[in-house]
């Protein structure tokens, strides 16, 4: 086994027997302590990892495989309720929720015989986007320790590029599956909103928040999928949604490079991305976004309203126990009116028209999925195009527009800058349409792999 | 349950900073007498997860 394999590398290793889940596991276990000043976990059970791999092996022995990946280690972030494991949102302020429950999508995987490895950092409470405050410590970057990973499941990214596991699992409502993956170079997938099931995912958002995959290839991403999609009585937003089913794509994609005041990005990520577009330019196209201030403070309004309302009860019984600055945010949402709040939903109504028009025929809207590349721990500003920003807001700068409209993103990695510091791409597809949203990413895809370095 | 202790004058001014500029987009945004918000009514999510 190479540190770094995909899901599919790793399915045809134990179709053909070269490997065992048994020895699979083993590796993971290793590397997971080889690279432990990422610091990318807060709980790992060995014997409950290796019990996991032999019951898949005897499965395997006996014809009675479950799935593709029956066998295969996908790490879960903190956020993710787990049967075995305690889920501590990586904060002091525990979570009040039932222990020795399962999340839907782990449910879903465990069923799929899929090895539930192990719980991986994050973000307080996925409030932020840097996962620099969380109860166990900061996460560092595979590709340099002494840059942060971006938030908020950074964690995951961090354990996936670093090849401790194929796969893991994340959850997005500004960016934090997205941006992190971006960081730390590999492809992370947020589906459209009421598609997956966020039943056990603790929410900061509910009508923000969605489940997601990270992993090395976006036919790992497609791999995980129908492991979230589809209709889940315990989460109503998902009445009706249909199940995953894979699409192809022919013929060459029609893009919408979003810009504007607002969406600028360092010139090192610019030309990056468009020496990428160029290599797939036949049909794209730029559009203009206007007053992105009022959109974004739409999303923020909605977001910390609803962050406050599902934390009230923690904040009237351990206030004291969350960080100072996640603490600082909880406290705002409280500030906040409900007029306020309606007009945000208003302005939202009108961005989820507004997207809509700017994709138009296109098959996707395209941004870089972070401005800058991942910044240096402790630097607590971002300088790029005349603005100067919190490394917080550089961070959520592009993706929480797919998180407002609640549309299917996905981010991939197109090359790094001149410190080997990768850099992501963000494709953004049309509600509802998901699998469209992966085929064309396959299709681009060939055309990132030539320019990845 | 234990006493929450007041906000120190860091978290202070990230809360009014917060809200500054929450309201301050807010009122940069033109919206109108008959717009309406964005539900979260099961039936208007039931016809999104459709199209």
């Amino acid at each position: 086994m190479q540190k770094g394999d995909t899901l599919m590398e790793q399915c045809v290793a134990l179709e053909n027997g070269s490997m065992s889940a048994y020895s699979l596991a083993k590796h993971s276990i290793k590397f997971a302590s080889d690279y432990s000043r990422l610091n990318a976990f807060v709980s790992l059970d060995e014997e409950y990892i290796l019990q996991q791999a032999k019951a898949a092996d005897e499965r395997r022995s006996n014809n009675g495989v479950l799935s593709k990946i029956d066998g295969l280690c996908i790490a879960v972030k903190d956020n993710y309720l787990t049967e075995f494991y305690p889920t501590t949102a990586c904060s002091h302020a525990r979570p009040l929720e039932p222990t020795g429950v399962d999340a839907t999508v782990i449910e879903n995987l465990k069923k799929a015989g899929a090895v539930i490895f192990a719980k991986t950092n994050m973000h307080e409470w996925a409030f932020g986007a840097t996962n620099t405050t969380s109860s166990i410590g900061v996460t560092n970057n595979p590709h340099n320790l002494s840059h942060i990973t971006g938030g908020s499941s950074g964690g995951s990214a961090a354990a996936v590029a670093a090849g401790i596991v194929p796969a893991a699992l994340g959850s997005d409502t500004g960016g934090s599956v997205r941006i992190p993956a971006s960081a730390c170079g590999i492809y992370g997938f947020k589906p459209s909103y009421g598609r997956a099931s966020r039943f056990g995912v603790l929410p900061l958002s509910w009508s923000l928040d969605a489940p997601g995959p990270m992993a090395n290839s976006i036919e790992d991403i497609e791999l995980l999928l129908p492991y979230f999609f589809g209709e889940d009585k315990r989460d109503k937003s998902t009445l009706n949604a249909k199940k995953y089913q894979s699409h192809n794509f022919v013929g060459e994609p029609k893009l919408v490079n979003l810009i504007g005041e607002g969406l600028e990005r360092s010139s090192e990520v610019n030309s990056r991305v468009l020496e990428f577009l160029e290599l797939v330019s036949a049909n794209v196209s730029e559009k203009k976004l206007p007053n992105i201030s009022s959109y974004f403070a739409a999303w923020e309004t909605i977001l910390h309203c609803e962050a406050s309302s599902y934390h009230s009860k923690l904040l009237s019984t351990q206030a004291n126990d969350f960080s100072e600055v996640t603490r600082a945010h909880l406290e705002a949402g409280k500030d906040l009116t409900a007029v306020e709040l309606l007009k945000a939903q208003k302005i939202r109504n009108q961005f989820i028209t507004l997207m809509d028009q700017k994709l138009g025929d296109a098959d996707c809207l395209v941004l870089p999925t972070l401005p800058v590349t991942a910044p240096i721990h402790g630097v607590d500003w971002q300088e790029f195009e005349n603005r100067k920003v919190t490394t917080q807001d550089s961070m959520t700068w592009f993706c929480w527009l797919g998180n407002l409209a609640g549309l299917p993103c996905l981010t991939m990695p197109i090359g790094s800058d001149r410190n080997g510091l990768p850099i992501g791409m963000m494709l953004m597809g049309r509600f509802g349409e998901d699998e469209k949203l992966i085929a064309v990413a396959k299709q681009l895809d060939k055309f990132a792999k030539k320019v990845r370095k | 349950m234990t006493d929450s202790k007041p906000l120190n004058d860091d978290q202070k001014m990230r809360v009014e900073a917060t809200l500054k500029r929450i309201r301050s987009g807010l009122k940069a945004a033109a919206t109108f007498q008959f717009d309406e918000p964005v539900h979260v009514f099961i039936g208007e999510v039931k016809y999104r997860a459709k199209r």
